[in-house]
């Protein structure tokens, strides 16, 4: 491995990470010897861990898991800063407090771009939260010492110390392309491009992610974004001052307006100028291009204003201020090319989104993305509207369609009717007839194409795979061959029965564990292994089910024998009823025989075993898991999926009770656990 | 790798390639191909399924394909029980408890004679024992061409027997043939015949259904290297037609399952 490799997979291998930050502007009294103390009580107050239900697409179905960060609360109305990818994919979001008290919060705003957004508390009363700012101006020296809080790994209420290795870090390789090192880490991560990162080794791990970096004047100076997965001790963090810019927008605005030019730049690193910027790369088709502006030319002034970029951290603040430009307003540059100055105006275009939300759309069983001009142009495509198709569902209607769709299609129109978003495909579909088929043109690979496709909802249902019953006996037994039966001075080989089941037929006939069972009907068991017991079993399988048949057995070491009238074998695992309920996300199940034999419970043991939860779920929250046996629902007995979702209608008809009470058996203990009503809203719409 | 390891390497792989000593005198198959072709191809069909597995509550769904026998003419299926559900804890002998990873297929459609549409099939019943399930054709025809498995015929050590399958739709879903041989036979703890050749049902020479043939699990599940004693494994088994045509007799009474 090179150099050049080592540092791509340097950076590659930095993670994005979750924490909590607060600051304060004011310098906080500082008693000598216990600076860190007091930089602590200055902001932790104000350090809270956040709680994200996310919603993600796997085979073209919405999956929801819970993941954490960091954040810090930044007004007395309850905003709380963070970074966008705490947020990310966020369809349910709570704060806690340091004091431990939790809070719903709704998003404000979002700004992929910078890798920040903001939060804000819900709270039942108007209430004024104590807050920190962000420092107001970054001054920071590498030696300084910082203090990363929020909740690693979500251990809440924690904090590290470091000190600053680079002030001003763009993660650009000696080697590398400084433009291109953005595009490797993917449209939605955080790249630094509008801000240098503060690098520091106060010690960071996920869970950190939108935390505060705290100085020792008790300053918000960063907010904690990135570390390394593996070991090492750099961690890099967003400049107060940036981060406090971005986040007063969204508050404001709700989101972050900014502009393109159509061109990209890079430093001057690597040529002989010593003035402006390079422009790195054009546009095909965009204005830029159409007035004459090529890679390679040097930029020297924008709208009058000269500044140099000698080196690639010079960059992130001239692209900056090329982004913050008004939006659709004029914009004079004077560039060079070949020692020939020429001005250029051009207009400050809005950005468009880079891609769009992803959403499921269950009756085709697909999850889809509204095409975004930047995604048309990254694929070279004619038109803009469309659907692209990121997830299928395996035997799903999309999946089953003729022909098949596949992930990467773009989907353009229903019938012939253009679909531009999903709104409008939902349109079209619901229009139809159920289970009518619908003719839906998408493109691939440049291919105009068409498939018949039929519509299908309620795609989750669980239909039990039951066996033939065959005849049963009630017991386990284990196989003596001959010669072990001499070995032992036993008077014939036979099954010895090593466990009766209640009320099963062996033991209604009077067997007991221990007894060699020699014959049925008169027909010898001799088994021809002392491991497989299935010659016992398969004997018994292939009489009929009601059978009654005679069995000689030996019972310390004198002949018995029994009528054994046989019985239908128990359901196996795979033909009990199972319930996908969507509004918990869980995947419930009846309790069937091998059930109860393997947790030893009795024979009218009731319950309803959970077959697994979503993490991110209702059930999930109420951390209930797979292997569960849920026996009770607020103290109403449940005895199978479908009364279990009655128990629960009832339990929400009764109003002022946010917690239902679910009582669990788990392993050897009988447990409680609490279903927060509130977490039912985040699966209301599915 | 040692000469040891090699060789018991060659002997494991050569022990699941078929033997063609057969027993039998047939030099030219050709015949034989011609009958099964025009009176039991048709009933040789393919069935799409989807298999889920549902692991922490997050369900994992892959496309899988099965070859399939009509046994009536109003659309009973016969297939590989695996096709419909596999319990990964009897791979390694444990009895149904539901603590194991069990899959479940669902959605499965059949592909009839020469059509190509896939119509939709719904279970019946399974035999986990047998290893075989059985579907019925959703609003089949009345007419189909089948294979009637009371009109059988009779397997024994030595015999050579024909499988039908057909070809995924890559290569044109046309019937292909190969001939098996029935090396033995076993009665503990069930009646039944080592074979070497395909899994799928066994015709006679006569076309007459004698067996399912099929991978038999618990074998491969308890195969060990057999050192340079070289004991040869046998990995597939026929089960004779007679419990099938029980068994499917008893499926073809019962209702399809339907979901909530």
């Amino acid at each position: 491995m090179n150099v050049r490799r080592n540092t791509t997979l340097l950076i590659s291998m930095l993670c994005l990470l979750m924490a909590d930050v607060a600051a304060a502007d004011a310098a906080v009294a500082i008693e000598p010897g216990n600076r860190i103390a007091a930089a602590r009580d200055a902001v932790q107050p104000m350090v809270v861990s956040i709680l994200t239900v996310r919603e993600d697409f796997r085979q073209g179905a919405p999956v929801l898991s819970v993941s954490s960060g960091s954040g810090t609360v930044i007004s007395a109305q309850g905003h709380v800063a963070t970074n966008a990818h705490v947020t990310e994919n966020g369809k349910s979001f709570r704060v806690i407090f340091a004091d431990g008290r939790e809070l719903p919060a709704t998003l404000v705003g979002v700004d992929k771009l910078s890798d920040l957004a903001v939060l804000m508390a819900v709270t039942e009363q108007p209430e004024t939260f104590a807050f920190a700012s962000f420092a107001g101006t970054l001054d920071l020296l590498a030696g300084d010492t910082v203090l990363a809080m929020g909740a690693p790994w979500g251990l809440s209420n924690s904090m590290s110390a470091g000190v600053v290795n680079n002030p001003r870090r763009l993660l650009v390789s000696l080697f590398d392309d400084e433009a291109d090192y953005e595009d490797r880490l993917g449209d939605d991560q955080p790249t630094g491009r509008y801000y240098a990162w503060i690098q520091h080794d106060a010690s960071i791990a996920p869970g950190n992610s939108g935390g505060p970096l705290v100085d020792l004047r008790g300053r918000v100076v960063g907010v904690n974004t990135r570390g390394m997965i593996f070991g090492g001790d750099l961690a890099f963090a967003i400049p107060g001052p940036d981060a406090g810019r971005v986040v007063r927008t969204l508050i404001e605005q709700g989101s972050v307006r900014r502009v393109q030019l159509g061109f990209r730049l890079r430093s001057l690193k690597g040529t002989d100028f010593d003035r402006g910027v390079l422009v790195n790369a054009v546009e095909r088709g965009s204005d830029a291009e159409k007035a004459g502006l090529r890679a390679g030319d040097r930029l020297l002034t924008l709208n009058g204003n000269a500044f140099n970029a000698l080196q690639p951290v010079d960059v992130p603040l001239l692209q900056r201020l090329v982004a913050e430009l008004p939006v659709d307003g004029k914009v004079k540059l004077l560039v060079e090319r070949e020692g020939k100055q020429r001005d250029l105006v051009l207009t400050a275009k809005a950005q468009p989104p880079s891609r769009g939300d992803d959403s499921a759309f269950a009756p085709f069983g697909i999850s889809l993305t509204e095409l975004t001009p930047t995604m048309s142009r990254r694929r070279n495509l004619d038109e803009q509207a469309g659907l692209l198709v990121t997830g299928i569902r395996p035997g799903g209607p999309a999946a089953i369609a003729r022909p098949a769709l596949r992930e990467g299609d773009i989907i353009r129109r229903i019938n012939g009717k253009s679909i531009s978003g999903i709104d409008a495909l939902q349109a079209n579909v619901l229009a139809g007839k159920d289970d009518e088929a619908l003719q839906v043109e998408f493109e691939r690979e440049g291919e105009q194409q068409l498939a018949l496709l039929k519509p299908r909802s309620g795609d989750l249902e669980r239909v039990p795979l039951p066996e033939l019953t065959k005849a049963w006996a009630g017991a386990e037994v284990q196989p003596i061959t001959t010669s072990l039966a001499r070995e032992l001075s036993w008077p014939s080989a036979g099954y010895r029965i090593t466990r009766l089941y209640d009320d099963g037929p062996l033991q209604r006939a009077g067997a007991r564990v221990g007894d060699l069972l020699t014959s049925i009907d008169a027909v010898a068991l001799k088994p021809n292994n002392e491991t497989s017991d299935s010659g016992f079993h398969e004997r018994i399988r292939g009489l009929d089910q009601s059978a009654e048949v005679a069995v000689a057995a030996m019972r310390d070491g004198k002949p018995v024998s029994f009528s054994l009238k046989l019985a239908p074998s128990p359901t196996n695992t795979a033909g009990l009823k199972t319930l996908a309920v969507s509004r918990l996300r869980a995947e419930l199940r009846e309790m069937g025989f091998y059930d109860r034999v393997a947790r030893r419970l009795p024979a009218n043991q009731t319950g309803v075993l959970i077959d697994g939860v979503e993490a991110g779920g209702p059930a999930g929250l109420a951390h209930l898991q797979g292997g569960d046996l849920l026996v009770s629902l607020e103290r109403e007995r449940v005895t199978d999926p479908q009364s279990l979702s009655q128990a629960l209608d009832r339990a929400l008809a009764h109003d002022g009770k946010r917690l239902i009470a679910l009582e669990v058996m788990r392993g050897s203990e009988t447990r409680i656990f609490y279903l927060d009503r509130t977490w039912l809203e985040i699966t209301k719409k599915d | 790798m040692n000469c040891k390891r090699l060789a018991a390497v060659v002997l494991a792989i050569s022990s699941l390639l078929p033997v063609f000593s057969a027993a039998e005198e047939i030099e030219d198959y050709r015949p034989i191909y011609k009958q099964l072709l025009s009176e039991r191809a048709p009933a040789v069909v393919t069935v799409k399924f989807v298999i889920s597995v549902t692991s922490s509550g997050n369900e994992q769904r892959v496309e899988d394909r099965a070859q399939a026998i009509v046994v009536s003419a109003d659309g009973l299926l016969l297939v590989p029980d695996r096709a419909v559900s596999f319990d990964f804890g009897q791979m390694s002998g444990q009895r149904p408890t539901g603590a194991s990873m069990v899959t479940k297929s669902s959605e499965f459609r059949v592909r009839l004679g020469d059509s190509d549409d896939w119509q939709p099939a719904d279970l019946v019943t399974r035999d986990a024992e047998l290893g075989l399930a059985w579907l019925r054709v959703r609003n089949s025809p009345k007419d189909l061409v089948f294979v009637d498995l009371a009109n059988a015929g009779k397997v024994e050590p030595g015999l050579v027997f024909h499988t039908l399958l057909r070809s995924g739709d890559d290569w044109g879903a046309v019937p292909v043939w190969r001939p098996g041989l029935v090396l033995g036979e076993m009665h503990t703890p069930r009646h039944l015949f080592l074979v070497d050749g395909l899994p799928g049902l066994a015709f006679d020479s006569e076309a007459r259904p004698v067996g399912f043939v099929d991978i038999n699990l618990d074998v491969v599940k308890n195969a060990r290297p057999s050192g340079m004693g070289l004991d040869p494994g046998f990995n597939l088994q026929l089960t004779p037609i007679d419990r099938i045509a029980r068994a499917t007799a008893q499926a073809a009474k019962l209702p399809v399952v339907v979901g909530k």
